[in-house]
């Protein structure tokens, strides 16, 4: 037989050798990486509901886990969570699609105001439509949402200029919009705040060519305020949990994910400073089996998780990682203590002097 | 414990006058002192039995296996109390300084909020905004405590029991020289700073609102904050203020004892 194109190549082209061969826990489909990530690099995150597996290795992992937006060290760490600080990089909450990230960024940086502004909760509480559950009951006060989004909107705009890397993962193509503006909500009005009207809210199922060049314009305006941001681009192995689409949503499912995959690729190949890490393909890979996806068939087993992160780690990592940096951070909380340790003793003193 | 010694008891003294039990912290002090003062005047109106709870139960309380714990001594004590005065009301002085020691020096890295129910007050410019439903979780765990005190008032006693609000925060702490009356305190203030007095009424206002929702969801009454002794911005009048940043004086005591007559008065009538 002679040589031919395939000859040569290495293993990780072939099937039998690099996913039928191996265990399932050790099929490698990275093969390379286009750049490493030094432990001193702020890496920042957003994207779907995978994203905040990989936010939570992430800060677990010893890397530089840029939070630009944190909890006061007066909080314990349960609630902090439970009011989504660290989740992600600043407190978005999840970004489902390219266009969500693609306003977020225009919205932080004052390019872009949504006609639909505010959802009323119960009394005088606020919901905000672009992230409904980033609170348990919404905003307290019309006065706490104005204010606190002017602060998450500067926690957005110091993440996108001091990163180093942004690892973002693609997660949907369906949305719910502004018939008016085409402002994306992250969640059907009505389901977790706002009221669904078809008139005012319409349903859209991005192509790829639109997924793209929201992504396009994301690198070009973030490289236009930090060059040196690197990006790694994933795709959420996790399916869709419902559809609007008229059809199954396994047909549907099968064509976000492949709609994002196109999308990433495209872009991948496009930006140099932009990379593709297979978190979708590790995951649903029939290596796997379906091994990796939990009894409901959609929520991602800790293996799965793990599986994609030690190769995130293999082949993005590689450096030895630096000490959590907890030092400066607690000087509050430490003065918290003393201060409640003070509280204490001030009653007993004060209880002593005036008797 | 009983205020009414027998040497200073009035000469006229009805025939029976009420019994009330003032349980709880350093704020049962001013109230004493007032009934003192009446005792004098020989103006006395009902027998003000004062259980102080520190030092005599401390700790008041401690953490078991994650949970709060009240001091097991505290119970039998109240129980005992109003078993011998069977008081006609019950009165739990129990909110200390929470509001207080968060509020009184600058934190490292400053705080603010929005009151819900002033969303207009202004926010310090240098601190960072957190969430009220955050701040109120939070510090709703820190009186934990407190909780557990008014469940426990309310085994050992059928009588209406009232829950005494902390005073309200004073707005100029330069007019009370005496400090802290903590070095602890007085230190962290010379460090970072006296925090803006703002935010020492936010967090009154927030603590106000913990402690109240606590009392209704147990059964038990919050007391109204004297309105003679709140200005017109919130903060106390400059009049009932002690020697310390924190304590109110006799006459604020005073301005209680009168709302404890006429919660008497109104079950008299009842």
């Amino acid at each position: 037989m002679s040589p031919h194109a395939y000859s040569d190549l290495p293993d990780h082209c072939f099937w039998r050798e690099s996913i039928a061969g191996p265990a399932p826990q050790d099929v490698d489909p990275v093969v390379s990486s286009k750049f490493r990530i030094h432990p001193s690099d702020r890496v920042a995150t957003a994207g779907s509901c995978f994203a905040q597996h990989i936010a939570r290795k992430l800060a677990a992992s010893g890397f530089n886990y840029f939070v630009t937006e944190t909890a006061h060290p007066i909080f314990e760490a349960a609630l902090a969570e439970a009011f989504n600080y660290g989740v992600y990089t600043a407190r978005y909450g999840n970004v489902y699609t390219a266009r969500q990230l693609r306003q977020l960024l225009q919205r932080a940086y004052g390019l872009y105001l949504p006609e639909e502004d505010a959802w009323k909760g119960e009394g005088a509480r606020v919901i905000d439509p672009y992230r409904p559950q980033i609170q348990p009951k919404g905003f307290a006060s019309a006065a706490e949402f104005a204010a606190d989004r002017k602060q998450h909107f500067a926690a957005v705009r110091l993440a996108v200029e001091r990163m180093d890397v942004f690892v973002f993962t693609l997660g949907l193509t369906e949305a719910w919009v502004s018939a008016r503006d085409g402002t994306v909500f992250p969640l059907c009005p009505g389901v977790a705040g706002g009221e669904f009207d078809p008139a005012r809210h319409k349903f859209r199922n991005f192509d790829v060519g639109e997924v793209a060049a929201d992504l396009a314009w994301t690198l070009d305006f973030i490289a236009s305020k930090n060059p040196r941001a690197r990006t790694i681009l994933t795709v959420s192995p996790v399916p869709l949990a419902a559809t609007a689409e008229n059809r199954s949503v396994l047909v549907s499912t099968t064509y976000s994910k492949s709609v994002l995959r196109v999308a990433a690729e495209q872009i991948a190949r496009q930006f140099p400073q932009v990379a593709y890490f297979p978190s979708y393909e590790i995951v649903t890979g029939a290596h796997a089996r379906g091994g990796y996806f939990a009894a409901d068939l959609r929520s991602v087993t800790q293996a799965g998780v793990d599986h994609v992160m030690r190769l995130f780690m293999q082949h993005y990592g590689g450096e030895a990682p630096a000490p959590a940096a907890a030092a400066v951070a607690d000087a509050s909380r430490e003065m918290l203590d003393e201060m409640q340790e003070v509280s204490r003793v001030v009653c007993e003193e004060e209880m002593l002097g005036r008797r | 414990m009983v205020d009414i010694e027998p040497s200073q008891m009035p000469t006229k003294v009805p025939p029976a006058i009420p019994a009330v039990l003032l349980f709880g912290l350093s704020h049962v002090v001013a109230l004493r002192q007032a009934q003192a003062d009446r005792n004098h005047r020989r103006a006395v109106t009902f027998n003000l039995v004062v259980e102080e709870l520190l030092p005599k139960f401390n700790p008041l309380g401690r953490r078991e296996q994650g949970r709060q714990v009240l001091n097991e001594a505290i119970e039998p004590e109240l129980r005992r109390i109003v078993e011998e005065i069977e008081p006609q009301i019950i009165i739990a002085a129990l909110w200390a300084d929470q509001h207080f020691f968060m509020s009184t020096a600058n934190l490292p890295r400053r705080l603010d909020f929005v009151l819900p129910a002033e969303p207009d007050l202004a926010l310090d410019p240098a601190a960072e905004l957190v969430p009220y439903d955050l701040m109120r979780e939070q510090f709703r765990l820190h009186c934990g405590y407190l909780e557990l005190m008014v469940e426990a008032a309310r085994r050992v006693a059928r009588a209406p029991l009232h829950l005494l609000p902390a005073p309200p925060p004073v707005a100029d702490f330069g007019a009370i020289p005496g400090g802290s009356s903590n070095k602890h305190m007085d230190r962290l203030v010379a460090e970072h700073g006296v925090a803006p007095a703002l935010l020492r009424y936010k967090f009154w206002r927030l603590i106000s609102d913990i402690y109240n929702q606590m009392a209704a969801a147990r059964g038990a009454k919050s007391l109204p904050v004297p309105p003679e002794c709140l200005a017109p911005d919130g903060f106390r009048r400059a009049e009932y203020n002690s020697t310390d940043w924190i304590h109110a004086n006799p006459q604020y005591g005073e301005l209680v004892l009168k709302q404890i007559d006429a919660l008497l008065a109104q079950k008299a009538e009842s």
